[in-house]
């Protein structure tokens, strides 16, 4: 029977290269897949996979157990990561990017993986969840996630005041913790 | 200060999705020290939106990241060479044989072409001699397509240079790039002729782990935007 990942950060704690690489194998592609939808670009998205990994061999601890699942914590670290990440890039390439907009990563190029069954499963109900949102909150929630947004910038962009803006990604984020939760 | 839940929940609700800046990003940090903490309602509300948050990230299309991330991380973690870690690792005499073929191609492709024979001899020469060199590495990129890049390393002198044969024409540059703690450096392009390349490259190895090439657009970037055709991971050690 497969280990838990809370056992195998354990291991990880004691230095355990072999636990770290599984749940390398565990982890990466989903990682990597968000890294790349919110960096756009392979490169950024592969520092931040790397250093977000490394992250968890230097200091298994900050992972907190009780606080939720550790592939909760990841995916939560990769994220922030990539945001900050794309959001320092866009600022050093600000006025080259007005001259040349880069396009997203082709679809095409990448490959898809197989991978575990309950996490394929977890994918289906959280596109579920999303998909019933109403569409201005869904659209609030995605530029906040997956485009690094902010909410003000979100106001700017799409010209909602930043109040409704608020209130639409709040009430985003209950939905989705009363029907994920 | 008096906190107003419904407040304190909006702002955590933005601050796990990393919206927030300015005086709400300000407030929010304040709320985490100060009310959080004492406040079951906001604590369990938290929990809730981080979850969320994570649960987020499943949404994105799961992508295989490439071997040279995974051999890092094996750097990384201490386990060069062990099972599991993939790494490509300096290569044997065969690289260097190859990329001495390749350095003869790239003499014949640009026979003619240089004005100057003698600063064309004077590379060869300096290229010869480095992979001659009884401690010269070669290490060769791996990626898709035909073309065959290779650098070679003299680590008594610190020469490197870079060896490309069957570069297909590309609508773009063929642009090397060094990456290494968190930055990326190219020490320019390849420019094939009759799809032969050679470049040498003045850097010290050991402050890298990746060399790749990438076709950017024309007029160069400060970082590389598309993927790696072929890439390797380097060692200096």
């Amino acid at each position: 029977m497969a280990e838990t990942d809370h056992e195998l950060v354990r291991r990880v704690g004691a230095r355990d290269r072999e636990a770290f690489h599984e749940l390398y194998e565990r982890y990466a592609a989903a990682a990597y897949g968000i890294a790349l939808r919110v960096a756009r670009q392979p490169f950024i998205a592969q520092e931040v996979l790397h250093d977000a990994f490394l992250a968890v061999w230097n200091a298994p601890e900050a992972f907190d157990a009780s606080r939720g699942a550790f592939r909760t914590f990841l995916l939560s670290l990769v994220h922030h990561r990539a945001v900050d990440a794309v959001r320092r890039e866009e600022r050093l390439r600000e006025r080259e990017r007005r001259a040349n907009p880069a396009p997203p990563p082709g679809e095409d190029v990448m490959d898809t993986v197989v991978e575990q069954v309950d996490l394929a499963d977890r994918r289906r109900e959280v596109r579920s969840a999303i998909a019933d949102l109403p569409p201005e909150q869904r659209e609030a929630l995605e530029l906040m996630y997956f485009r690094g947004w902010t909410q003000a910038r979100i106001a700017r962009e799409t010209g909602v005041p930043i109040g409704t803006v608020k209130s639409r990604v709040w009430a985003a984020m209950r939905k989705l913790r009363d029907v994920l939760g | 200060m008096t906190w107003d839940h419904d407040r304190v929940e909006e702002l955590l609700a933005a601050h796990v999705l990393g919206g927030l800046e300015g005086d709400d990003a300000e407030l929010a940090e304040r709320a985490l020290e100060e009310h959080v903490p004492e406040c079951p309602r906001c604590r369990e509300a938290l929990e809730g939106y981080r979850a969320v948050a994570g649960d987020l990230g499943l949404v994105a299309r799961p992508v295989e990241p490439p071997d040279t991330v995974t051999a890092r991380l094996g750097r990384g973690v201490g386990a060069r060479g062990r099972a599991g870690w993939r790494r490509a690792g300096w290569g044997a005499a065969a690289a260097v044989v190859v990329a001495a073929a390749g350095l003869t191609a790239w003499n014949v492709a640009l026979t003619g072409r240089l004005a100057d024979a003698e600063d064309r001899q004077g590379m060869m020469a300096e290229a010869f001699s480095t992979f001659a060199h009884p401690e010269a590495d070669a290490v060769p990129l791996e990626g898709a397509g035909g073309a065959r890049v290779t650098l070679v390393h003299d680590p008594d002198e610190g020469r490197l240079y870079l060896i490309a044969t069957e570069l297909p024409d590309v609508d773009g540059v063929y642009t090397v790039w060094f990456l290494g703690g968190g930055r990326a450096w190219s020490p320019g392009s390849l420019e094939p002729q009759r799809g032969v390349a050679m470049m040498p490259v003045r850097t010290q190895l050991e402050r890298w782990d990746v060399v790749m090439v990438t076709v950017e657009p024309e007029g160069g970037r400060p970082s590389p935007a598309a993927s790696p055709l072929m890439s390797a991971t380097v060692d200096a050690g």
